[in-house]
């Protein structure tokens, strides 16, 4: 009955238990707020990713590879192999780098 | 042979990979240059055309790659980009810029010995883009320094070979080799550094922008062995007189007395 707490209103309707939707808890909407979308600064502009985005999958949704981009967040290096487990946090300065030519 | 850290090049042009009109240009005068180590630049991903990746036209297995510092405007900038560079290729080779006048793109002395001392410790192969100075290039040798890249004038002019009289004194004091960087601008510059003992001279702009990239990478190949092969053959020496090459003797109506002396 829990699966789906940020439907609110139904939620409410369906599950009298204060357990989960209680007004002591209320203010601080838990559930809604975890759902709220994150926002990060790709490059110099502002963008916004879903809670639990990881590395990996930002890179994927902006169509880059992940061999030949190297990521920084808020200044520091990310292994490649932490790109598929790495989440993105709310504010996080990324940095998506590439080879380009040059003399 | 030219060994740079322990590493053997056939070839003594090292090419840079920018201001080229198309990729698949970049990678015939390539090619066509013969050279085994090409500069690289590191730059923020445009998120605009995510599929522009220099990756996919460049062979490692054919060519090392040197990535540089550029745009760096001080130490810090550079061994940040230094270690993203290292993070990014899987190499510790780096061309070491730093440019703090974005007019002159000068090399900042003081700053490139910082940053070489410290991506020395790092155990980076540091070739530092340098001013001409015999002096300088004593210091980054001593710091650790794979080669020593004194510039010819400043990047991308194409003015030549400026600064010949400090070139001569540093490839006469260097242990390690001498890379001539920046400001050639014609195959014939080219060759006169290999003449004066110079290791290699690393061009991009000159090839990069000339009427036909790729047969201007064929001239500087050219220009490069014969330079270096004068070199190996020892020029003669300068004279400010005239040296006859005819024999002086045996003129046709000259008289006897004068033919005797």
């Amino acid at each position: 009955m829990i699966d789906s707490p940020c439907q609110g209103k139904n939620f409410y309707g369906k599950n009298s238990s204060f357990l989960f939707y209680n007004e002591a808890v209320k203010p601080f909407q838990p559930y809604r707020l975890s759902m709220k979308k994150l926002q990060i600064v790709c490059n110099g502009q502002p963008q916004e990713v879903p809670p639990g985005t990881t590395l990996a999958r930002l890179l994927e949704d902006l169509t880059l590879p992940t061999d030949s981009v190297v990521a920084e967040i808020n200044k520091q290096i990310i292994d490649r192999d932490q790109y598929a487990t790495l989440k993105l946090a709310q504010g996080d300065q990324v940095e998506l780098i590439r080879f380009v030519g040059g003399g | 042979m030219l060994t740079i850290a322990e590493t053997d090049f056939t070839s003594r042009l090292f090419v840079g990979t920018g201001k080229f009109s198309s990729a698949a240009v970049m990678e015939r005068a390539i090619t066509a240059s013969e050279s085994e180590m090409v500069t690289v630049a590191l730059r923020r991903v445009d998120l605009e055309n995510p599929d522009d990746d220099i990756m996919t036209h460049l062979d490692r297995e054919k060519v090392r790659f040197l990535p540089n510092t550029s745009g760096a405007r001080n130490a810090e900038e550079a061994i940040r980009l230094a270690r993203l560079a290292r993070a990014a290729a899987g190499t510790r080779w780096l061309k070491l810029e730093v440019t703090p006048d974005p007019r002159t793109l000068l090399p900042d002395p003081v700053d490139t010995l910082k940053a070489t001392e410290q991506l020395v410790k790092e155990d980076f192969i540091v070739l530092p883009y340098m001013n001409a100075d015999p002096i300088l290039a004593l210091r980054l040798q001593d710091a650790g320094a794979a080669a020593v890249m004194p510039l010819g004038a400043p990047i991308g002019t194409n003015m030549g070979i400026q600064t010949a009289l400090q070139i001569a004194i540093i490839i006469e004091q260097a242990r390690v080799p001498v890379v001539v960087d920046a400001g050639i601008g014609a195959p014939s510059h080219a060759a006169r550094a290999m003449e004066m003992g110079a290791d290699a001279v690393l061009v991009n702009t000159a090839i990069a922008v000339a009427g036909d990239p790729v047969r201007m990478a064929t001239a500087f190949k050219q220009a490069v062995q014969g330079g270096r092969t004068a070199f190996e053959a020892r020029l003669g020496t300068r004279s400010s007189s005239a040296r006859a090459s005819s024999p002086q003797r045996g003129q046709i109506g000259e008289p006897l007395d004068f033919i005797e002396e």
